[in-house]
């Protein structure tokens, strides 16, 4: 009794430790965000104040720096799932030449180290003019997202029955309309998983806005909180407050797709 | 008005040969039954015809006009599948309204044919209802109803009773033989199922390993059977076989003899005599007498199976309706020599 008893304390110990090693981190940008300026370190603030966040949230560049990440997020969330539809569904239905080896492309660009890529990409976007350029982001955001969500889409796409698609076909629903009337509404749940981990990569995406925009007024967020660190001094209740300025959108999101996210990881379409 | 004609059609999978040589005739309001083992092509036939599949050679023609490259939709037919096929994500009603709606009709019309539709199948009440909430009969009646609003030429049906329980089957079977009187259309039916082949259908086609072995209303294909595969998938219980070698320039089963005018040639002979042609009294003089020992008996509701085995230990099935057999009792059974089906040695069947 006693030896089971010891272990559930250990056991229960360790994992408190743990999730103070990780709450930590929250507690202080969240004690700091209400803190006055002079508050620093790990310390209660003699008093809570809402100024950081009516600094950040009057602060045009902030405000812009916010609505530039959306813009960009979104843009490039919106790009990478609309072309993974079309491969997706031809890599899951049809048959031809070269397919499998074209599959196993696929799954390798998966993993690979895309910001190898980012200089070459840098020069290339100079000569053709897409440097400094919020297109040019979204485009290299996009391409990026690419490979795992036609795979992860084509994955879904299978699941659906051979006899559903042939149904469709024999009443009278060609490619494009069975694809827009019976794939896509069957397989929403993972497209909303999709666009959510697509949003979520790219909102916190930092290299790739940061070594392909130059112009501070097109920075998104995500370099713009980088940019505290360049003053003298580090306004970090400043920080600490856009930062989590920083988390709420993906937040909103997961619950508002909560729904499909359940249903998305446990089990697919069911026929 | 439409016949289905299917001319000297072959596919390949790979290197596989799925069908060879098909030839196939299907009138104008038949109710044609394609029946084989799985793997034998009944579906890749079916498919065919709806276009979901093209022959690697040979022709399919509505009506003599050659359809073989059409697209489904242009062909007028329409399918109902094993598993339903319904889709999952919209209601009944929906799901009846989609081939309407892929043809661009208008809206009142589509709502005054599903309700029509709707009445014959008796699924008004499930109108509102999803895919899953529905129990495997309702859910085919669905399928069955979505086939039926859009009055195609031709009906291609998918073993459409396999996924169901016996008594649904059966009453979905009768209503199924009762559209098809009333709607008069040509229906082409897959089935691995030897029963519902020969109770629906106006003829039967039976496909083995993508050869068609026999085409013929049922009595025909049941009672003379061009091989002995036919003779085997038909019947339930199968049909008894018996292999004869020549001895003494004649045949026998046991110490009876086994005449034909046609046997002389022959080194092997197969007897087929189906279980209720086997007579526990003898009718006439040309029945065969075979000493058995019946082993077990199994009671049907109209009469009986005996199983029984025969001197040289071969088991062989009986129908009967005398209730008073007794058990491991040697008895004489004699095959009534009328209905026997005589093979050659290639297994086709001979006259006597």
């Amino acid at each position: 009794m006693i030896k089971i008893k010891l272990r559930f304390v250990v056991v229960y110990l360790v994992l408190t430790l743990l999730a103070l090693a990780f709450l930590i981190p929250f507690i202080w940008l969240f004690v700091e965000s209400f803190s006055p300026l002079n508050n620093v370190g790990f310390t209660i603030p003699n008093r809570f104040t809402l100024d950081p966040f009516r600094n950040v949230l009057t602060n045009g560049t902030f405000i812009r720096s916010i609505y530039m990440g959306l813009i960009q997020s979104l843009g490039a969330t919106f790009l990478s799932v609309m072309f993974a539809i079309g491969p997706a569904y031809v890599f899951s239905r049809k048959s031809f030449k070269l397919k499998t080896p074209l599959m196993l492309g696929v799954l390798l660009l998966t993993g690979f180290p895309v910001f190898s890529l980012l200089v070459p990409t840098f020069i290339f976007f100079i000569d053709i003019g897409l440097y400094n350029t919020v297109i040019g982001v979204i485009l290299f955001l996009g391409v990026l997202n690419l490979p795992i969500d036609i795979w992860i889409m084509k994955n879904s796409f299978d699941q659906i029955p051979k006899s559903i698609e042939r149904a469709s076909i024999v009443d009278g629903a060609g490619t494009l309309k069975s694809l827009f009337y019976v794939f896509i509404p069957l397989t929403l749940p993972i497209m909303a998983v999709l666009i959510i981990l697509n949003f979520v990569i790219n909102w916190g995406n930092f290299y790739v806005p940061f070594i392909l925009l130059s112009s501070s007024h097109l920075l998104p967020i995500s370099v713009r909180i980088y940019s505290f660190f360049g003053a003298f001094s580090v306004r970090y209740n400043e920080l600490a407050a856009l930062s989590i300025i920083y988390t709420v959108p993906a937040v909103i999101l997961y619950i508002f797709a909560q729904k499909y996210m359940i249903k998305a990881l446990s089990g697919g379409i069911k026929g | 008005m439409s016949s289905v004609e299917l001319k000297n059609i072959n596919k390949m999978y790979d290197k596989v040969t799925v069908l060879k040589d098909l030839n196939l005739k299907i009138e104008d309001q038949e109710f044609f039954v394609l029946l084989g083992p799985s793997g034998s092509g009944k579906s890749t036939t079916l498919n065919t015809m709806a276009g979901l599949d093209v022959p690697t050679s040979g022709n399919i023609l509505f009506d003599s006009e050659d359809v073989t490259y059409f697209d489904p939709n242009k062909r007028g037919v329409a399918m109902v599948f094993q598993d339903y096929a319904l889709y999952p994500h919209m209601n009944v009603y929906k799901n009846m309204a989609f081939p309407l709606k892929m043809k661009r009709y208008k809206n009142e019309y589509i709502d005054k044919k599903i309700n029509e539709v709707a009445n014959i199948l008796g699924i008004k009440e499930l109108l509102k209802r999803l895919p899953r909430e529905l129990s495997g009969g309702q859910a085919q009646r669905v399928a069955l109803g979505r086939a039926l609003v859009r009055d195609p030429k031709i009906f291609l049906l998918d073993e459409p009773l396999s996924n169901l329980d016996a008594k649904i089957r059966s009453q979905i079977r009768n209503e199924l033989k009762l559209i098809h009187s009333d709607l008069k259309k040509t229906f082409v039916y897959v089935t691995h199922d030897q029963q519902e082949a020969m109770y629906l259908g106006d003829r039967v086609g039976i496909l083995n390993e993508g050869v068609i072995q026999q085409i013929g209303t049922p009595q025909e294909v049941y009672k003379h059977p061009k091989n002995i595969f036919v003779a085997k998938f038909l019947g339930e219980p199968e049909i008894n076989i018996f292999e004869l070698d020549k001895n003494d320039g004649g045949f026998k089963i046991g110490d009876a003899p086994v005449d034909g005018s046609n046997l002389d040639a022959l080194n092997k002979l197969t007897l087929g005599i189906r279980p209720e042609n086997i007579l526990l009294k003898k009718r006439s003089e040309k029945d065969i007498p075979l000493k058995i020992v019946i082993r077990a008996k199994e009671f049907t509701g109209s009469g009986f199976i005996l199983i029984a085995s025969t001197e040289s230990g071969k088991e062989i099935r009986i129908i009967s309706d005398q209730a008073n057999m007794e058990i491991d009792e040697p008895i004489t059974a004699y095959i009534d020599y009328e209905n026997s089906i005589l093979f050659d040695e290639h297994g086709d069947s001979i006259n006597k």
